[in-house]
C-alpha cells in the first residue's frame, strides 16, 4: 500500500516535471513546417512583367514602367495623357478626376501630407528636406542629387519626376518597389509643393504664413542665436533660381 | 516495546513535508523564471549576420527613417526586409569597393538574397501583424528598443506571451500619437517637446488616444483568437 503511493507520487513528479522541462525544449509548434515571409525556400523572384493589382489603375497617364531606365533619361519626357480605350481602360474605371498637371487625381491637403510624409522617408535622404539636394547621405559622399529648384526641373512636367521614381535617373536607383505608383504621385506633387515654397517672395505670403515665418524665426533666434536659418531661408528674396 | 523513534521526529516529519513543498515550489518558481532570462529569450543578446548591418549607424548617425528599408511595416503583417536593391541605393556609391560589403555586392551581381539572421522570432503559434499595431500607435521604439543605439540587432523584449499581454491589457500605457511612431525618443524628452507644450503624459494623454484611434475593448485584445487563430 505504501509502496504504491510512493510509487504513484514519484510518477506523478516525474510527469509534471517531465512536461514542464520538455516543453521548454519542444520546438515543432514554434517552427510549423510552412512558408513565412523571408523563411528559406519562401524568397521567391517576381517573374518579369508582373504587374500588380491597382497599380496601373491610379496611372492613366504614366510612362510605362521599364527595367532599363536609370541614366537614360537626358531630357524631360513629355508625356501624353493615355486617351485611346486600350489604353485608358484601366484608368476609365476610376472614378478619380485627373487633376492638373498630369496628376491622376485633384491635389489636396491631405494628399500633400501624404506626400511629404513619403518624401522625407525615402527621398529627403539624398534630396535634402528643402528639396535642394543636399541630404545626409550626399554630404556622405553620395553624389550631389538634384536640386528641384534648378529651371530645368520646375519646367519639367509632374509625370517627369514620376517617371524618374519609377525609373531611376542617373545614380539614383529606381524607388518603384518602394513607393507604391499612389505614393509617387503624392510625392511629386509634395516637390511641387517644395518648389514653390522656395521660390516665393515673401511679400507674396498670406499674412497667415507670413506670421507663421517670422514666429519660427523667432524660435530659431531664441534656440540658436543665429540670426538667419533654414527656416527663413526657405523663402528666398528672389524668384527660384537653379542650383 | 520501546518506542522506535523519538518524540522530535514527529516535528522532523512535519517540517519535512513544509520543506519538501517548498522545495518544489521553489524547483517550479526557479524554473519559471529561468525561462524569462535572456539565457532562453536571447533577449539582449547581439545576433551575428552575414553583412555586419549597423542599425546605430544608419539610424542614429544618418537619420534614415525605419520606413526607407522596411518599407510594408505600415501595410502587411511583415515589417519587409530590405531587398539588396535598397543597399545598393546608396552603396552603390558610398564604401562601393570595402570589402566589409563584398556580400551585398555578390547578392546583387548574383540575385540570390542575403540571408539575414531573424532577431524577432515569434513562435508560428502566435499571429503577429505590424500594420494594426503601427496605425493604432504603437511605435516602433516601444517593442524594438532603441534601434539606433544598437549596433548589432537584439531583441529587448522577451517576446513571451506575458510581454504582449503587458500592452494588450494596458494598452494606455504604451500608445503614441501616429506620427511619431518611428522616433526613437519617446516619450518625448525636453528636447524633442516642442509639439507637447504641456509635456506628454501617458497618464492622461494615452488614454484620450485609445479613444480617438478606437482601440478594441481589453476583452478582444486579450481574446485567445485574437493571437492564436
Amino acid at each position: 500500500m505504501f509502496k504504491a503511493r510512493t510509487r504513484n507520487a514519484a510518477l506523478a513528479a516525474t510527469l509534471i516535471f517531465g512536461v514542464i522541462g520538455g516543453a521548454a525544449c519542444r520546438q515543432d509548434m514554434h517552427d510549423n513546417p510552412k512558408y513565412k515571409p523571408y523563411r528559406d525556400g519562401a524568397i521567391r523572384e517576381i517573374p518579369e512583367g508582373t504587374v500588380s493589382r491597382g497599380s496601373l489603375a491610379l496611372n492613366p497617364v504614366a510612362p510605362k514602367v521599364t527595367q532599363s531606365g536609370s541614366g537614360q533619361n537626358t531630357a524631360p519626357v513629355q508625356v501624353t495623357p493615355a486617351t485611346s480605350p486600350a489604353d485608358g481602360a484601366a484608368a476609365t474605371q476610376v472614378a478619380i478626376p485627373v487633376g492638373e498637371d498630369g496628376f491622376p487625381f485633384k491635389v489636396t491637403k491631405a494628399i500633400l501630407d501624404r506626400g511629404q510624409n513619403r518624401y522625407e522617408i525615402s527621398c529627403a535622404p539624398c534630396h535634402g528636406k528643402l528639396g535642394d539636394g543636399n541630404g545626409m547621405i550626399v554630404m556622405r559622399g553620395f553624389r550631389k542629387a538634384s536640386s528641384y529648384h534648378q529651371e530645368r526641373l520646375i519646367k519639367a512636367p509632374s509625370s517627369y519626376f514620376y517617371d524618374v521614381i519609377t525609373n531611376g535617373f542617373g545614380a539614383m536607383y529606381s524607388y518603384a518597389d518602394q513607393l507604391t505608383p499612389e505614393d509617387r504621385w503624392k510625392v511629386v506633387a509634395y516637390i511641387r509643393a517644395l518648389q514653390l515654397s522656395q521660390s516665393l517672395n515673401y511679400s507674396e505670403l498670406a499674412d497667415k504664413d507670413k506670421r507663421a515665418v517670422d514666429e519660427a524665426d523667432r524660435k530659431l533666434k531664441e534656440k540658436t542665436g543665429t540670426p538667419h536659418s533654414a527656416q527663413t531661408a526657405q523663402v528666398r528674396p528672389t524668384g527660384g533660381e537653379s542650383n | 516495546m520501546p518506542q522506535l523513534f523519538h518524540r522530535s521526529t514527529n516535528t522532523l516529519a512535519r517540517l519535512s513535508i513544509v520543506l519538501g513543498i517548498l522545495l518544489a515550489g521553489g524547483v517550479l518558481w526557479l524554473l519559471l523564471q529561468a525561462n524569462r532570462t535572456p539565457f532562453v529569450t536571447q533577449a539582449f543578446i547581439a545576433r551575428e549576420q552575414p553583412v555586419q548591418f549597423s542599425h546605430k549607424h544608419h539610424v542614429g548617425d544618418d537619420g534614415i527613417d525605419c520606413r526607407y528599408c522596411h518599407t510594408t511595416v505600415e501595410t502587411t503583417a511583415s515589417a519587409g526586409m530590405p531587398a539588396t536593391k535598397t543597399c545598393m541605393n546608396c552603396h552603390s556609391q558610398l564604401f562601393a569597393n570595402s570589402p566589409y560589403l563584398e556580400i551585398v555586392r555578390e547578392s546583387w551581381r548574383s540575385g540570390q538574397p542575403i540571408k539575414w539572421t531573424k532577431v524577432h522570432d515569434l513562435p508560428d503559434f502566435a499571429y503577429f501583424n505590424h500594420s494594426i499595431h503601427v496605425n493604432k500607435g504603437v511605435g516602433c521604439s516601444t517593442c524594438h528598443g532603441r534601434v539606433d543605439l544598437m549596433p548589432l540587432m537584439w531583441n529587448v523584449a522577451s517576446l513571451q506571451m506575458e510581454w504582449c499581454l503587458e500592452c494588450h491589457r494596458n494598452p494606455e500605457k504604451f500608445i503614441r500619437p501616429k506620427d511619431k511612431i518611428t522616433e526613437m525618443e519617446w516619450p518625448p524628452t525636453e528636447s524633442n517637446s516642442a509639439e507637447f507644450p504641456n509635456g506628454w503624459n501617458q497618464a492622461v494623454d494615452g488614454p484620450k488616444l485609445v479613444k480617438e484611434y478606437k482601440l478594441q475593448p481589453t476583452s478582444v485584445l486579450t481574446s485567445c483568437s485574437t493571437c492564436h487563430r
